[in-house]
Order: structure tokens, then C-alpha cells, then sequence
């Protein structure tokens, strides 16, 4: 605590925070009221914040000048003062007079200390120069003194009298605002930005056009400084604006993905798979080959507003631009586009412009835009290069491009550097980007189809088998029977005559296969009877029943009628009636028609006399031609001619009477005209079987027949 | 060194003779024959040592030449942006086009605040000598009094001037060039040149003045 009026910057310590500068502020300013003189005539309504606690303050009252004069306001005059009328109290002075003359001080300060205006205001200049003096000493510990002070100080002023408020600081605050900024525009931004939001946010609502002339000039070069230092920051911070042009890209992106899906799916595509697999090279590289075909003939940059050529790269001598006209008039149609096509209120940007396999592209900034000659198709990295170009060299060389005037030299030839690299496209870069998305696209196709393959590989097999299997049994094989595979399924087509054959077939191709998930799709069918077929079971039935003894049929077959006639002679009804009745089993056979006879033996005999085996003339004759008849009517009859004899006499003798008597027949009968080969002949001892002992013996003199068929 | 490139705009109203004031210039040719500029159009000139005190430098002149019809008045305004130069042309036998120029000042140096080399052409002197020959024939009789000089430059800068302007081009009593000059306030003397793109007369001086003017503009 120093009393004596000395304020060098030296004597002060850093306070270690803001409480202890406060407190050492207000004792150093208790301090130099002690050494000040007071005057008690003003009396001005200046409020104050300061407050201290006079108890704390125990000093002692120097001898004040009361002259009533305002103090000087430096500090020399100051101490000039203090040497002045301060003295040490002498020891003459009677020390109780001291003592009243220091209650009386007290009291006087004390009531002063309550009425704090009297006690500030004769201070106010003199804080000033401390402050400054305090300034220039300790920068930090100054200000934290003042803080919490000025904090409250502003704020009750604010209370009291905005307005003034306002119009002092006004004054001092852009030449404030601008120092900080040289001074550390990091800060200031921090400071601000939060609140800069919601003030441009209320100004725009009052007043817009305002606020648009007051930013407009100045908001470009802003903006471009802003991009140097934070180049995302200001991406979304334009974002809304540059809405369009990221739709426009956002378009060509999805329109290139497009187009590489089709191209694969499509015949180009797959003419491609075709080459390159003959070609023996790989199909990204034919991919590339195909859309590759672009070449870039000339870069400008051109001056946005005059049209004049900036910069001019050209790719080869032999093709050469008249640049300055063609950046002229790409300049009017940009113009023309730019007033005339849009409708109102929007500004419709020119991009592109084709002729012939050429095209020009255009890519506009601030104060100047790129044009580039391109032949053939341009990638869309290549593109996206160029719009990248386009944005460094406005980083860049923004400020000489604004201020071009005609002459190339004005602009440093490093920009030359970048624009080369738009001119002489590295190749080689593309080619290990491509085969990425085109891998991708490849395995989407090539594993289904292998997969596919396999699949129908596996399904050949199975339906090769099916075939052998099926053409191995012989009652199936004559039938077409189809094995199919459809959706992993073993599926039989075909028909066959009866449901027999079909369970058949689907038995024998599930035993094969059993892995197979089988479905028998076979259809059995009534299949008209093979005539042929019909025929031979005829043959094969009329062939079987005249095996049998006395049968002797015929059939004929009638193949449109499907009726059988049936002809000849049985022994017995009974033979022919189920003769008629399996013929009518025989698939295809619709009727029977039956003229046969039932003739089981002829009854006709002829008698001889006795010991005698000469023909009897009397009715010899009619039975003769009787028997040639029935021979003739049943052509594939023998008879049998049997001579008989009666018991009378030896047996030797008998026997050949009775065959001398079935000769005599047979002769007759082949007189009569009868095939000799017809007729069997046989004799007998014995009576025929029919006539019994008690008969008559002349009956068993005779000469029988009995049919055979051979 | 390199070539410097320049941008100047010919403007005026139409069929007052720009586009062939710039065939005269760059093809040395005429027609009479009017062809109605649609948009624009834009002829290159390659200019070899204007300055004889750098006979090295080149320049090359990009002249714009700007349909006259006065439909497209917001499309020229863009066709003016950033030129160098600008010639104003007016025909000396359409006091309309005349008074006109004015206009076509102060547009030119709205759209281009910054100072730009900034003439006045006053085209067709070829039919006013016709004329004034005819006269002179027919009062005197003479071809002597044929033989009237035309000054290829003036300089206007003052009212007073107005009047000597007249006289020495002889020009007709109601032909008003006052009307240029009172409403034109720029700070640089107004290069009025008197042109006649089918004789050539004035044609290349023009040119090659303000060729020079930009270079030393540039200085």
C-alpha cells in the first residue's frame, strides 16, 4: 500500500485474478484521494460505482491544500502538489488538537465516502491518466482490474441512457473493431460469429436493400478470402445457392450410371464380351478403348465480361483456333444466353455447345470462364477435372483475371500450368480407375450365369439318364417319352396307351433318380388298336382252336368294319360258340359274324353184302355225290374212310373185307372226282362203334366216314 | 513480346453505317448494299507498331460490332461489358442518329464506369461532299470550290467550340452538333471524327487513333 501519492507502473504487482486488481485499484484510488484536495463546492450528480470499505482503510489524513481548485490533471502536477502542502505534523502541535483535527477528518471523509460523488468527481481526470499510465505498464492486469468495474458500469449506463451510450461508443468502435481484427481476426471472428447470425437475421427482416448495398461490394473479395482460409466451411455456407449446379451434376452422375448399366445388359455389351473374349484381352480394356475416345484440342480462359483470350493452350499445330473470335462470340452467345433464354429472375448458364463429333464446354466463374475444344465424348472424371481447374484458378489468379485489360503478360505463367494439365490428359490414371465399377458389374453377370450353367449342365445329365433308362425297357421305348427339367424339377412328358405303361415309366425314373424331386407328366391315352396287331391275335385265336379235334375254322378279317367272318366247321357248338365269343375279346374286333356249321361226323355209310366188298348200285350213287359235295364245301377237311365187317367169321379175313370195302369207296368217290389225298383208308374186324351186338349183322357190313382235319 | 488484345464496341443507331466502317478498316472494301446486323459480330484486327516508341508491341483489336436495332436494348448492355474502346457512330445526314449519341454515351459508361477511349464517328461525309459539290457546281461552275477539306479530327471540349466545328465542317444549317456535346459530361476531350466508310476518308485515322489511345491508356 503505498500512500505517498507514487504511481509508477513499477510499484504495482500483477494481481493473480480480477478481485485482487479490483481491490487494489480502489486502495490505490483511496490512496490518491488522500492526497488530493477536495472541493466542497461542486456537487455534481455523477453516480459511481466504485465502493470500498472505509474501515479497511487505515491511513493516516495528510494536510490537505483546500484552496478549492480543481487538481491539475497530470501526475506531476500532482506530486508538485502533494510536496507542497504536505508536512509532517510538528511537534509542537498539541496532540490532542491532532486528535480532534483527525476526528474531524474522519468525519468529513466519512461523509464523503457516503455522498461518493463528491469524492469521484474531482478524480475523474486524474483516473484517466492512471489508466493510461496503468495501461501501457500492465496490459493484463489492467484490464482484469477493470472488468468486473466496467462491466456494471456499462450496464447501469445502458439502464440510464442508451441512446448516448450508444452514440459515445459508436464513434470509437469501427476504429476498435478494425484494430482487433489486424490484431487477431481469429478472436474477433469467434466473438462475433455467434451473434452475427440472428443480427444479420433481424436486420434483413427490417431492412433488406439496405443491407444488400452495404455488403454487395464488399461481400465478393470476402467470400474469395473466406474459401483460401476454410474452404469447407464456405461449401456449406453456399450450399442453397449452388443447389442448381449440384442438381445439374448430381443428373450427369445418375445419367452415367445409367448408361454403363444398359451398355452392359445390352447387345453392345455383349458383342463386347464376345470380342474380348476372342481378342484374348479383357473387357475393361475394350470398355475403355470405346469410351476413351475423346481428345482435348484447345483450353481458354476467357475473360468473362470483354470476351478477351486470358490464356490459349491449343493441342496440336495443325489445329488452330482464330481463339479471339471464337472466345468473342462465345462470349455474345454466353450473354445471349444469360439475358435472353432464362425467364424472368433467373440467370440460365450456357455449358456446353456441340457441333460435329466436337464439343465445346464451358465452365463459368466470377470474372472469367473456361472453355475447352473436346473431340469425341468426355469422361466424367475428365469433367470434373475441369469444373476442380477452374475453381483453383479463380483461388489463385481471382484478382489479376478481374483486372485483366488485354495484356497475357499481366498474369503470372504458372497458370499455364494448370491449365496444361487439362490439355494432356493422363490416360494411364483412368485405366486403373475403371475396372472397379466395371468388376462389380461383371460379377453381377458372369455368377448367375455360371450358376445358371450349372445348373443346366446338372440338368442334361439327368434328363440324358432319364432317356437311356426309359429306352432300355423294350415296351416303353417304342413310346416317345420326354424328360424335362424345369425350376430344379426331373418333369416326364409324353403318352402311352394305358395307365399301366405311365406308372411304369414314373417307377423306373424315380428308382434312377431318386435325388430328383420327380413329376410324372405322362398321359395315358386309348390308342385306336394297331389293326395288324388286331389281326394277328385273329390268327393267332382261329390257329389255337383248330388244334382242336373237329374244328375246322376260317376267319376273315374285315379291317374298315373291324368285323370278323368266320367260316368253316367245329365239331361241336359248344367249340365254335367260344371260338366267336375270344374273338370278340380281341381288341379291335368289333362283330363276329358267324356262317360256320357244327358237323361233328358224316352219318351217311354204305352197306355191303355179305363176304362181299362190291359197291351197291341202287342208291350208291346219290351218297357218292352227296360226299364229293361236302368235300368240296370244306376244302380243308380229310375224311377218313373206315370199311367195317361183321363179328361173323375169322378176324384175318374181316380186316380185309373191311378195307377191300373202304377202298371200293374211296375209288368211287375218286371217280366221282375227290382229291385221292383226302381220303384216308382204314378196315376193320370190328362192327362201327355205334351198333351193338344185338343188331343186326348186315349193319356192320358198311363202309364209314369220320372228318379229319389235317 | 505478347500481343495485347483490346476490346472495342462500335455502337449507334441502325443503318448508320458501323458495320461498314469496319469492313472499310479490316477488308478494304464497301457496299452499298444494307445488310441489318443481327446480335452481333466480332472482326479481329492485328495492329503492328502503333507506338514508335515501342515498335515491338502488337496489338490486336477485337471489334465488336453491335446491332443497331434498339429491340435488344439489355442484350447490348452485356454485349458492352468490359470494352476498352468505344466508337459511337451516328450518320451526318440523320440529325435522329445525331442526336442520339448522347444516349449512347451515357449507356456505354454505365456499363463501363471505369474511363474507357470513348469516339464519336459521324459517318456518310461522302454524301454531304456529293451534295455541297453539286452546289458549288451549280452557283459557281467551277470544280475549284470542289475541293473542301474535311478535318479528319477535332476535338470538342466546349460550347464555344461548337460553332467553329460547324463552320469548318460545313456542315448544313439545321444540322445541330450542340446536341452532342451539351449532354455529354466526360472528363476526357470527346474525339469527334468525321468518317465516310465508302471513301475510306477518316476511316483508318480513326482506328488507328484510338488504337494508340488504348495503349496509352494502358501506360
Amino acid at each position: 500500500m503505498s500512500s505517498n501519492g507514487e504511481c509508477s507502473p513499477s510499484s504495482n504487482q500483477v494481481p493473480s485474478d480480477s478481485e485482487h486488481g479490483a481491490e487494489e485499484l480502489i486502495n490505490f484510488l483511496v490512496a490518491l484521494q488522500s492526497n488530493l484536495s477536495i472541493p466542497q463546492s461542486q456537487d455534481k450528480t455523477v453516480k459511481d460505482s466504485v465502493l470500498f470499505d472505509p474501515q479497511q482503510n487505515n491511513f493516516s489524513t495528510p494536510t490537505v491544500s483546500a484552496n478549492g481548485q480543481p487538481p491539475h490533471s497530470t501526475t506531476k502536477s500532482v506530486r508538485a502538489d502533494i510536496s507542497n502542502t504536505w508536512q509532517p505534523p510538528s511537534r509542537e502541535t498539541n496532540l490532542q488538537e491532532l486528535i480532534d483535527k483527525l476526528s474531524s477528518k474522519v468525519a468529513h471523509l466519512e461523509h464523503q465516502i457516503y455522498k461518493p460523488t463528491e469524492l469521484i468527481n474531482p478524480l475523474i481526470p486524474l483516473i484517466t491518466e492512471l489508466l493510461t499510465l496503468q495501461g501501457i505498464g500492465s496490459d493484463e492486469s489492467m484490464l482484469k482490474a477493470l472488468i468486473p468495474i466496467i462491466d456494471e458500469a456499462i450496464t447501469q449506463r445502458f439502464q440510464q441512457n442508451h441512446k448516448s451510450m450508444g452514440a459515445a461508443i459508436a464513434q470509437i468502435l469501427p476504429e476498435a473493431i478494425s484494430q482487433e481484427i489486424q490484431r487477431s481476426p481469429q478472436s474477433i471472428a469467434h466473438a462475433i460469429a455467434p451473434e452475427m447470425g440472428l443480427a444479420l437475421q433481424e436486420q434483413i427482416r427490417l431492412d433488406r436493400s439496405s443491407i444488400t448495398e452495404t455488403l454487395g461490394p464488399q461481400m465478393g473479395e470476402a467470400i474469395k478470402n473466406q474459401i483460401l482460409v476454410e474452404r469447407d466451411a464456405m461449401v456449406d455456407a453456399l450450399y442453397p445457392v449452388i443447389g442448381n449446379t449440384i442438381s445439374k451434376y448430381m443428373g450427369e452422375v445418375v445419367q452415367s450410371i445409367n448408361e454403363k448399366v444398359e451398355s452392359a445388359f445390352s447387345f453392345q455389351g455383349l458383342s463386347r464380351k464376345i470380342r474380348a473374349r476372342l481378342q484374348g484381352i479383357s473387357e475393361a480394356e475394350l470398355i475403355f478403348k470405346e469410351s476413351v475416345g475423346f481428345s482435348v484440342q484447345a483450353v481458354l480462359l476467357i475473360h468473362k465480361a470483354s470476351g478477351l483470350v486470358i490464356r490459349n493452350l491449343q493441342s496440336s499445330a495443325d489445329f488452330r483456333l482464330e481463339v479471339d473470335m471464337w472466345s468473342g462470340m462465345l462470349t455474345a452467345i454466353r450473354s445471349f444466353v444469360n439475358e435472353c433464354v432464362s425467364p424472368d429472375g433467373e440467370i440460365s448458364e450456357l455449358h456446353e455447345i456441340d457441333y460435329d463429333a466436337s464439343k465445346i464446354l464451358l465452365e463459368v466463374g466470377g470474372y472469367c470462364y473456361l472453355a475447352i475444344v473436346v473431340k469425341g465424348e468426355p469422361s466424367k472424371a475428365f469433367i470434373s477435372q475441369f469444373r476442380e481447374t477452374l475453381g483453383q484458378i479463380i483461388l489463385k489468379y481471382g484478382t489479376a483475371i478481374a483486372a485483366y485489360d488485354g495484356d497475357p503478360a499481366k498474369i503470372t505463367p504458372t497458370l499455364d500450368i494448370l491449365l496444361e494439365t487439362l490439355l494432356y490428359q493422363k490416360i494411364e490414371d483412368k485405366r486403373l480407375k475403371l475396372p472397379i465399377g466395371l468388376i462389380c458389374l461383371l460379377s453381377i453377370i458372369l455368377i448367375p450365369s455360371l450358376f445358371v450353367l450349372y445348373r443346366s449342365i446338372i440338368a442334361s445329365q439327368a434328363k440324358a439318364k432319364t432317356a437311356e433308362v426309359l429306352d432300355s425297357i423294350p415296351e416303353l421305348s417304342i413310346y416317345r417319352l420326354i424328360p424335362d427339367v424345369q425350376k430344379g424339377k426331373l418333369i416326364l412328358n409324353g403318352r402311352v396307351p394305358n395307365t399301366y405303361f405311365r406308372d411304369r415309366a414314373g417307377q423306373i425314373v424315380h428308382q434312377t433318380l431318386p435325388q430328383w424331386n420327380f413329376e410324372n407328366r405322362v398321359i395315358a391315352v386309348d390308342v385306336p388298336p394297331d389293326p395288324v396287331i388286331t389281326a394277328g391275335e385273329v390268327e393267332r385265336l382261329t390257329w389255337l382252336f383248330n388244334e382242336k379235334e373237329g374244328v375246322a375254322l376260317k376267319t376273315h378279317h374285315n379291317y374298315g368294319t373291324q368285323s370278323i367272318e368266320v367260316t368253316g366247321v367245329a365239331s361241336y357248338l359248344k367249340d365254335l360258340e367260344q371260338f366267336i365269343q375270344e374273338l370278340k375279346k380281341i381288341p379291335g374286333v368289333a362283330t363276329v359274324v358267324s356262317t360256320a356249321q357244327v358237323r361233328p361226323f358224316i352219318k351217311t355209310r354204305f352197306y355191303f353184302d355179305l363176304g362181299s366188298a362190291q359197291l351197291q348200285n341202287s342208291e350208291s350213287s346219290v351218297k357218292l355225290k352227296a360226299i364229293r359235295l361236302f368235300l368240296d364245301q370244306n376244302p380243308r377237311v380229310n375224311l377218313n374212310v373206315i370199311g367195317h365187317s361183321d363179328t361173323s367169321g375169322p378176324a384175318a379175313k374181316n380186316q380185309a373185307l373191311g378195307i377191300a370195302r373202304a377202298r371200293t369207296i374211296q375209288n368211287a368217290l375218286i371217280a366221282e372226282g375227290s382229291e385221292p389225298n383226302r381220303l384216308q383208308i382204314s378196315g376193320t374186324s370190328e362192327p362201327p362203334p355205334d351198333i351193338t351186338p344185338k343188331e343186326p349183322l348186315s349193319l356192320s357190313r358198311c363202309v364209314r366216314f369220320e372228318v379229319s382235319i389235317p | 513480346m505478347s500481343i495485347i488484345s483490346k476490346k472495342v464496341c462500335l455502337i449507334g443507331d441502325f443503318g448508320v453505317g458501323k458495320t461498314s466502317l469496319i469492313r472499310r478498316y479490316i477488308d478494304r472494301q464497301f457496299s452499298d448494299q444494307y445488310l441489318s446486323t443481327i446480335g452481333v459480330k466480332i472482326s479481329q484486327k492485328n495492329i503492328n507498331s502503333i507506338n514508335p516508341a515501342d515498335p515491338d508491341q502488337k496489338l490486336k483489336l477485337l471489334i465488336w460490332d453491335i446491332e443497331g436495332q434498339t429491340k435488344f436494348q439489355t442484350i447490348a448492355r452485356n454485349y458492352l461489358e468490359g470494352t476498352q474502346g468505344a466508337i459511337i457512330v451516328a450518320d451526318l445526314n440523320r440529325q435522329d442518329t445525331i442526336d442520339r449519341i448522347s444516349e449512347h454515351v451515357e449507356l456505354v459508361n454505365t456499363v463501363n464506369p471505369k474511363g474507357l477511349v470513348l469516339m464519336v464517328a459521324i459517318n456518310k461525309i461522302d454524301v454531304l461532299d456529293e451534295s455541297i459539290v453539286e452546289q458549288a457546281l451549280l452557283f459557281n461552275g467551277s470544280q475549284n470550290s470542289s475541293q473542301i477539306v474535311v478535318p479528319d479530327a477535332i476535338s470538342l471540349q466546349t460550347e464555344k467550340n461548337t460553332e467553329k466545328v460547324h463552320k469548318t465542317l460545313e456542315l448544313p444549317q439545321n444540322f445541330s452538333l450542340g446536341s452532342i456535346l451539351s449532354t455529354i459530361s466526360t472528363q476526357d476531350p470527346l474525339q469527334v471524327y468525321t468518317t465516310s466508310a465508302k471513301t475510306g476518308q477518316g476511316v483508318d485515322r480513326m482506328f488507328e487513333t484510338l488504337a494508340y489511345l488504348l495503349l496509352e491508356k494502358k501506360r
